[in-house]
């Protein structure tokens, strides 16, 4: 899962990535942490300390310990509502290039119309706890007076 | 200069109440200017407190030549009466009443009992009643310390906890850190007390002892022992609470159960 702000562990960028694997035993190899950081753009910075990243750099160590779980679905909630507008775009083609490369199903929560027509394939509209609208990311956001 | 006005001993001690008092509340007032609202918390526990204290002085001299077995009556209503004041220091985390009794009769009462049972503590319930409050009003304190330290420290942090349950942490993992720093921000006092025992304060038990006509290097000796099981009966205590706690926090498919309070929640209650 990456949430809207990043938490991120204290330490450094590796260690944040091996914190998932490690909670299952397994200790993540030196060349499983460079080719998660290389998948999110953040070549050989493992041993820099997260204290350091901008906003944009910390939600990429969010998706790639996500990443590090080798999950099924990633969940990700509002995982650019915080950033100002450059690295909200990085982190749309990020997160695209993730999911299409690992062959990942991901839901992703968003309150912006325009984002999601960009990146979903289906789109589900919900308003005070039901689901208005499901269907092709293109209709439904037609459906909604949104142009796209 | 008080007893010049004041030669009944009673009227004494009423004067000398009323005089502190008046100190507590003007403290209290102090920190009403720098907006932290302590007076009708103060107000409350002065009142509790001197009301309370002379009742118990008052009955103290039938309860001391009670027989022995009713000093364990005493100090286990001691305990259960410390452990609902410990948990009202909580603000509602759940499971803390419970919490607080296991804890500091645990903590408190293990050392109580192992004590006694060693010859540390005298089995005359003039001495095992008022040792054993104290074993058990440091451990209500420390109890406290934890819970409210603990509650802080995950309100605060809840996102970082929540993130490690996403990554496939134990809840019990996710909470770790803020365990060990509510333990050791808890157990500061009786560490300190022990650190400065000697230098900084001379404790009422070695003036009382001497005053009973003690030697005077037995009472020195015994108040520090007094003080190192303070020390044990508070490490206890803030052991068992911090264990007993942490699973209140997390529902039973360790998820984080405990919400940041809203500031304005936080200021209206400050309120009331």
């Amino acid at each position: 899962m990456v949430t809207q702000t990043a938490y991120l562990f204290p330490g450094s960028i590796a260690e944040n990535l091996r914190f998932g694997p490690l909670q299952r035993g397994i200790d993540l190899a030196q060349n499983a942490v460079e080719e998660l950081l290389n998948q999110v753009g953040l070549a050989e910075r493992g041993n820099e300390n997260v204290s350091h990243l901008s906003g944009g750099e910390a939600q990429r160590v969010s998706v790639a310990r996500a990443l590090a779980n080798q999950p099924a679905v990633l969940l990700l909630d509002e995982p650019t509502s915080a950033l100002d507008a450059d690295a909200k775009d990085d982190v749309e083609k990020l997160i695209l290039s993730v999911v299409r490369r690992n062959e990942l199903t991901c839901v992703m929560v968003s309150h912006d119309l325009a984002q999601a027509a960009r990146v979903a394939e289906e789109v589900m509209i919900m308003r005070k706890g039901k689901v208005a609208r499901f269907g092709a990311a293109r209709e439904v956001i037609n459906a909604e007076g949104f142009l796209c | 200069m008080l007893k010049v006005f004041f030669a009944n001993q009673i009227a004494l001690g009423c004067a000398q109440a009323a005089l502190t008092s008046l100190l507590a509340l003007a403290v209290t007032l102090l920190a009403r200017g720098r907006a932290v609202h302590l007076e009708q918390e103060t107000v409350v526990a002065l009142l509790r407190g001197i009301v309370q204290i002379t009742a118990v002085g008052s009955v103290l001299v039938l309860l001391l030549q009670g027989p022995a077995w009713t000093s364990v009556l005493l100090l286990a209503a001691m305990m259960v009466a410390a452990a609902k004041m410990s948990a009202g220091r909580s603000d509602g985390l759940p499971g803390s009443f419970p919490t607080s009794l296991y804890a500091i009769t645990a903590g408190a009462g293990s050392v109580i009992a192992l004590m006694t049972g060693a010859g540390v503590i005298d089995t005359r319930i003039t001495s095992l009643v008022p040792i054993g409050s104290m074993l058990i009003a440091n451990a209500m304190n420390t109890n406290s310390l934890v819970l409210n330290r603990f509650r802080a420290e995950v309100e605060s942090h809840s996102g970082l906890i929540e993130t490690g349950l996403a990554l496939g942490a134990k809840s019990a993992e996710t909470v770790r850190p803020y365990v060990q720093v509510s333990v050791q921000s808890s157990m500061i006092p009786a560490i300190d007390s022990l650190r400065s025992l000697g230098i900084v304060w001379i404790p009422g038990l070695m003036a009382g002892m001497l005053l009973s006509g003690a030697r005077p290097i037995y009472a020195a000796i015994y108040q520090f022992v007094t003080i190192s099981m303070i020390l044990s009966s508070s490490g206890l205590t803030a052991l068992w609470c911090s264990l007993l706690i942490r699973r209140s926090v997390f529902s039973p498919a360790e998820q984080l159960t405990l919400r940041p309070r809203s500031s304005a929640a936080i200021a209206v209650r400050r309120r009331a």
